[in-house]
């Protein structure tokens, strides 16, 4: 399932403002790595699920979710997002 | 995902699960038959020899007395408590001559139990790495609805902490890389907003740290975690204090800190003044249960 690139570019923006701009690697894009300990910490991670959460008005109300790759890449985390708009029915 | 909301778990948890350093093993299903009392005199024996051989705590024992102001005789008292307590410690952290959960309850007192009602939603009751270990065990044994997060580590292979974690009753707030960490702390997120009491320590090796307090010697660190938990569940925030006096032990719940306001860098500062006058007095009061101010094991946190 290919994830619409407007919530790619969202969830950019929200880790990128998270993490700082000059903290942001210049080649950012869905595989890049979120917790691999190179951009984001522990803290940070769960900061960014929180945004997500207020910016697309979803909740990750589901260990599970998070527990089996939501949060691994970029491109996971906009996937997870898609998928409870899609739940919603609130895709772009 | 979790059980019920702040449901006690105290039946997830056996005292086999709780392991000790490798060294020990060998030794370990003797020491887990003999009687409390027992198992932790002869590991506090054991410690103080280990440090008079090997040199190294007991010269950090001496330190630590030392910057405490300790002076002669009362240095050295100081030293030799400090690496007896040290023994104890790690029979407390095996539970050592536990039968059965309910054990735990023999010798305790609970200060300030009344901040364990349940119903009153979520809590936070923040431990720190002073005094003996388990106070979230010894708390489920008194049948408190409490869920304890910690690094868990050495028992990815045992069947029984998987059973508690996917219980809800233990969370896993792994070191090293921050995505299981970040996992963990999600996790705690989402029992906390369930109106579940959740026991987890301020300091420690990992996470970000968000300021110090100032103790003589060493200074505590307390790291972010906790307070990002409490900003975005609005969660209260019970320090829990823990101390060995005579044959008894004493868990203080005090009241919560004060209610989170403005940017996060002031409530840090709020948290830290708190905090600073109930942990310095714990350091003056019970130096020699200062284990990890004495013996700092995380000189590098990732």
């Amino acid at each position: 399932m290919s994830v619409h690139p407007e919530i790619v570019t969202k969830v950019r923006e929200i880790i990128e403002q998270i993490a700082g701009r000059e903290r942001t690697p210049r080649d950012v894009g869905p595989a890049t790595p979120l917790g691999d300990g190179s951009w984001l910490d522990s803290v940070e991670l769960v900061e960014v699920l929180v945004a997500c959460e207020e910016a697309f008005g979803v909740v990750f109300d589901e260990a599970n979710e998070i527990d089996s790759g939501g949060l691994e890449t970029l491109g996971s985390l906009a996937h997870l997002v898609q998928t409870k708009l899609a739940k919603a029915e609130r895709v772009p | 995902m979790s059980g019920t909301p702040a449901a006690a778990a105290p039946g997830a948890f056996e005292p086999g699960m709780f392991r000790g350093p490798r060294v020990l093993r060998p030794l370990t299903p003797v020491l887990r038959r003999v009687p409390r009392p027992l198992a932790a005199g002869t590991l506090a024996g054991l410690a103080i020899a280990d440090g008079l051989c090997r040199r190294r705590r007991f010269l950090l024992a001496s330190e630590w007395a030392a910057a405490l102001g300790r002076r002669g005789v009362a240095r050295w008292r100081l030293a030799f408590a400090l690496l007896a307590n040290h023994g104890r410690f790690v029979a407390e952290e095996m539970m050592l001559g536990v039968d059965d959960l309910a054990d735990l309850r023999q010798e305790v007192v609970i200060e300030g139990a009344d901040h364990l009602r349940a119903g009153e939603g979520g809590r936070i009751l923040l431990g720190f790495h002073l005094g003996p270990p388990r106070t979230a065990h010894v708390l489920q044994a008194f049948g408190h609805p409490v869920r304890s997060a910690g690094r868990l580590q050495d028992v990815a292979d045992d069947a029984r902490w998987a059973a508690a974690r996917q219980a809800g009753a233990a969370v896993r707030l792994p070191g090293g890389i921050p995505l299981g960490r970040a996992q963990g702390l999600h996790r705690i997120r989402l029992l906390l907003k369930e109106g579940a009491f959740v026991y987890l320590t301020a300091d420690g090796p990992f996470g970000r740290e968000a300021f110090r307090i100032e103790v003589p010697g060493r200074d505590l660190v307390v790291r972010v975690g906790w307070l990002m938990l409490r900003r975005f569940t609005r969660a209260p925030v019970h320090p829990v204090l823990s101390y060995r006096e005579g044959g008894r032990r004493v868990i203080v719940v005090h009241p919560p800190l004060p209610v989170p306001e403005g940017d996060p860098a002031n409530d840090a500062e709020v948290c830290r003044a708190a905090l600073t006058p109930l942990i310095q007095a714990y350091v003056a009061a019970h130096p020699e249960q200062c284990r990890y101010l004495a013996f700092p094991r995380w000189e590098r946190p990732a």
